[in-house]
């Protein structure tokens, strides 16, 4: 149950590292031609030691923890910015906590590796409670 | 990047959810298959890109120089399976941004996704698109 009261934690997750099928996969579910995604040497040519997760996996991530926590109806705003690149195969410990507490509750989001590197970082507005509404 | 293009706006496109590929962006990301409902960011730019919004081609940035920078999901009414979707992008801003190895540019899309029917918005996102130098 969401206390509504700032620095509570709304969810603290480990997601599992997305295998290079799975950010394949994610390329093709949402239509990406970009082969950064799934070509190693191409990804070199970019920089990288070898393919990287997309950004909006994390951003798929963290708006389906928000609805199952609390619902889908109450998701209003979800803004992430990409920080570092996540490669295959690297868990990630998203967080949501609680920021501000007005007319809606603001959170701030967090992803990070296991080494600690913060790899998005954002907020999200969802909607009060209705019996919270005006209680702070 | 061409900073000419701010405020250009695309011509629409329409989108309708697909579970099949739902299924699969779900799977992806090890979640449950629940179709019950369209994932809240299964509406994304990228499928823009087959309906002429080639962002890439159009702001001069090469692939090997871009970097995906950031996401923004404004959500307004629900989005069904049967619900047809008109989406219009538009080029928010260009910016450029000084930093340690050298300068960067910064892109900001906004796409809106639209009933079809009632032209009522349903959601609006803005996707950031990095090019390095």
């Amino acid at each position: 149950m969401l206390n509504e009261e700032v620095g509570q934690m709304v969810f603290e997750q480990q997601v599992s590292g997305a295998t290079r099928d799975a950010i394949a996969m994610f390329s093709a579910a949402t239509e990406d031609p970009n082969p950064i995604h799934v070509d190693d040497d191409f990804a070199k040519e970019c920089g990288f030691p070898r393919v990287i997760q997309q950004g909006p996996m994390t951003t798929a991530h963290f708006a389906r923890l928000l609805v199952e926590r609390l619902g889908r109806q109450r998701l209003k705003l979800l803004d992430l910015s990409f920080t570092a690149p996540v490669f295959p195969d690297e868990a990630l410990a998203l967080t949501a906590k609680v920021a501000k507490v007005e007319d809606e509750l603001t959170l701030e989001l967090t992803a990070a590796k296991q080494d600690g590197t913060v790899t998005a970082k954002g907020f999200a507005t969802v909607s009060r409670t209705p019996a919270r509404r005006g209680k702070s | 990047m061409r900073s000419d293009r701010e405020g250009h706006v695309y011509p629409s496109y329409r989108l309708r959810a697909s579970r099949a590929l739902a299924a699969q962006y779900l799977q992806s990301q090890g979640a449950a298959v629940d179709l019950a409902e369209v994932p809240p960011t299964y509406m994304i730019f990228l499928r823009g890109e087959a309906h002429g919004v080639d962002l890439f081609k159009d702001l001069d940035v090469p692939r090997r120089k871009a970097l995906h920078g950031g996401q923004r999901y404004e959500w307004y009414l629900p989005i069904g399976w049967d619900d047809e979707i008109d989406v219009t992008a538009r080029v928010l801003k260009v910016t450029e941004k000084s930093t340690k190895s050298g300068p960067l540019w910064i892109a900001e899309i906004a796409y809106e996704y639209r009933l079809a029917g009632s032209q009522q918005i349903a959601l609006r996102e803005i996707t950031r698109i990095i090019e390095r130098s």
